[in-house]
């Protein structure tokens, strides 16, 4: 604690000194006066006097140093002093710095755009609760040819009856609609959800209410519709809009809620929510394939587990539902791929994984690329003040004629590349702010 | 109070302390240099105070208050500063004193009592 008090005593210290200097050597002249006269009393004539006093009682500039080093802080103001030396140093080769920072800016810029982009796209987990219990669900049909394909409303609504590994799985369809906005008609992206898939993604309504379960999963959904936030800032202007009515593809709808702001489906940009239903026709049509589907695991379930019962489902599918593999929707149904090629079966993918899947890889990719770009700068740079320090020697030399121990000459070089290194930085990241925003408009 | 064992510039820097101390407190106000050939003196030339030592300690002395400095004429009417114990001053002097007493007196003890 008393250091603490002693410290802030200097740093007030350095900054409104008590005694002057020049009272300090005042003192100290006085001092040697005096040591002068006693020795003078003692019968030396005064050039002897005055000569045996500086030698007894040490030098003036000696004493000053040793008074500023107990009041003040001495490496505060050696390094406002080195930072004005090296700032000089710098202005005096003009060519030399500003190659140095602009190496050291292209660098940092790239460095900080690309890990912008991998810190939002690829760290930040989805913005849904607890998303790794969030898997994506589609189907695999070799004999089409599709690694990836949408389930039938049949084969969803056996899922969501046989699994026991979820909690909750829902379906949905994306596409685009028409709406009547004011007197202007805008082409928005839509998702056609049920209430299942709401409650498995767990997003909110940030005003109103979203689908029911009675609304969903129904042969003929009633007229309502879910808007995303921000088409309620943009579109209609943030005003109340709740059980107003809007023109979608020709069809009035009444808009029972507003999303909450972000919230989206798997990248879709999705702007309007319309109920999900199926009529008889379509859970029929057992190879009508036009579903995408999401499950959120179980608390205890993990995904390996619920791969082993997903196996084992589809192994007894046919079995279960009564329906014996032939041709056309009445034989349609999943069969492990190992039975050759009317193999068909349903996998699961973690929906992170879903979304960003191909994309992860490239821009890890870049990331890499532009560290090495960082590492050859830095080697530049090094080269550069390499080449610098060698052109200085004598420079040196005389600081060290003078009295510069070897570590203040470290500081001091220390520095000047510190203030390098915070313009190079600066500017990188004037230049990164530029960059991202362009790789997002592009993208 | 820091519990760290004090290193060996800070002891002899309070040893310093006290001595100025005890000095101002024998002779009254006195100026730098009267300290320092008071302490040459008393001490047989054993401590040649110079002035980078000197002046440090009293700067010390004045920033936590225990001593106060004011300028004012020598006899010989040359300009010095003057250095005069405060109450503070005194308070702390009689302390270091105990302090110094019991642990002149416990090493004393060890090292030369046969027992």
């Amino acid at each position: 604690m008393r250091t603490l008090r002693e410290w802030i005593r200097r740093l007030w210290e350095t900054m409104y000194p008590g005694r002057r200097d020049g009272d300090l050597e005042q003192e100290l002249r006085s001092h040697l006066e005096l040591a002068a006269e006693d020795a003078q009393r003692r019968g030396l004539d005064p050039d002897d006097a005055a000569r045996a006093a500086r030698i007894e009682a040490g030098g003036v500039s000696q004493a000053m140093d040793a008074l500023r080093d107990q009041r003040r802080l001495p490496w505060l103001e050696d390094l406002v002093c080195d930072v004005h030396h090296g700032l000089r140093a710098l202005r005096r080769t003009p060519v030399f710095a500003s190659v140095a920072i602009v190496t050291l800016a292209l660098g940092i810029s790239a460095n900080t755009a690309i890990f912008s982009i991998v810190n939002g796209v690829l760290l930040r987990p989805l913005a849904y609760p607890r998303p790794a219990q969030l898997m994506y669900l589609d189907t695999e049909l070799p004999a089409l040819g599709f690694s990836q394909f949408p389930a039938s409303v049949a084969e969803y609504l056996e899922f969501q009856q046989f699994n026991r590994s979820f909690a909750d799985v829902g379906a949905f369809r994306t596409g685009e609609a028409n709406l009547m906005a004011g007197d202007r008609a805008r082409r928005v992206r839509s998702a056609i959800v049920d209430a299942h898939l709401l409650n498995t993604l767990g997003v909110q309504a940030a005003q109103g209410r979203l689908f029911a379960g009675g609304e969903t999963g129904v042969p003929s959904p009633p007229p309502v519709a879910v808007i995303s936030y921000e088409l309620w800032q943009s579109a209609f202007g943030a005003q109340p809009i709740i059980s107003h009515g809007v023109d979608v593809d020709g069809r009035r709808l009444q808009v029972v809620g507003v999303m909450a702001r972000g919230a989206d489906l798997m990248d879709n940009h999705t702007e309007i929510w319309l109920p999900l239903g199926f009529t008889g026709d379509e859970r029929r049509a057992r190879n009508n394939h036009n579903l995408h589907l999401v499950g959120r695991l179980n608390d205890g379930a993990t995904v390996a587990s619920a791969q082993t019962e997903l196996n084992a489902l589809i192994e007894t599918w046919g079995a279960r539902t009564g329906i014996t593999p032939g041709p056309g929707h009445a034989g349609h149904v999943f069969l492990p791929l190992a039975k050759g090629s009317a193999g068909h079966i349903l996998q699961m993918t973690p929906l992170a994984h879903q979304i960003l899947g191909r994309a992860s890889r490239s821009i890890w990719v870049l990331q890499a690329a532009v560290g090495l770009v960082l590492l050859i700068a830095c080697a530049n740079v090094a080269n550069l003040l390499l080449g610098r320090a060698e052109t200085r020697q004598r420079e040196f030399a005389v600081m060290t004629a003078l009295g510069a121990g070897r570590s203040r000459l470290l500081r001091k070089a220390m520095t000047e590349s510190v203030i390098l290194s915070a313009a190079g930085g600066a500017l990188g990241v004037l230049l990164a702010r530029a960059g991202v925003e362009a790789l997002v408009r592009a993208y | 109070m820091s519990n760290k064992p004090q290193s060996k510039a800070e002891v002899l820097q309070g040893t310093l302390d006290l001595m100025v101390l005890q000095t101002l407190a024998s002779l009254g106000p006195q100026h730098g240099y009267a300290i320092a050939a008071r302490l040459e003196q008393i001490s047989r030339g054993a401590l040649q105070l110079n002035m980078g030592t000197l002046y440090p300690a009293l700067m010390r002395l004045e920033q936590r208050g225990l001593v106060r400095g004011n300028w004012g004429t020598t006899e010989t009417n040359r300009k010095a500063r003057f250095y005069q114990l405060t109450p503070a001053g005194r308070r702390e002097l009689s302390k270091e004193r105990q302090t110094w007493d019991q642990m002149a007196g416990i090493i004393q003890t060890l090292l030369h009592d046969r027992t």
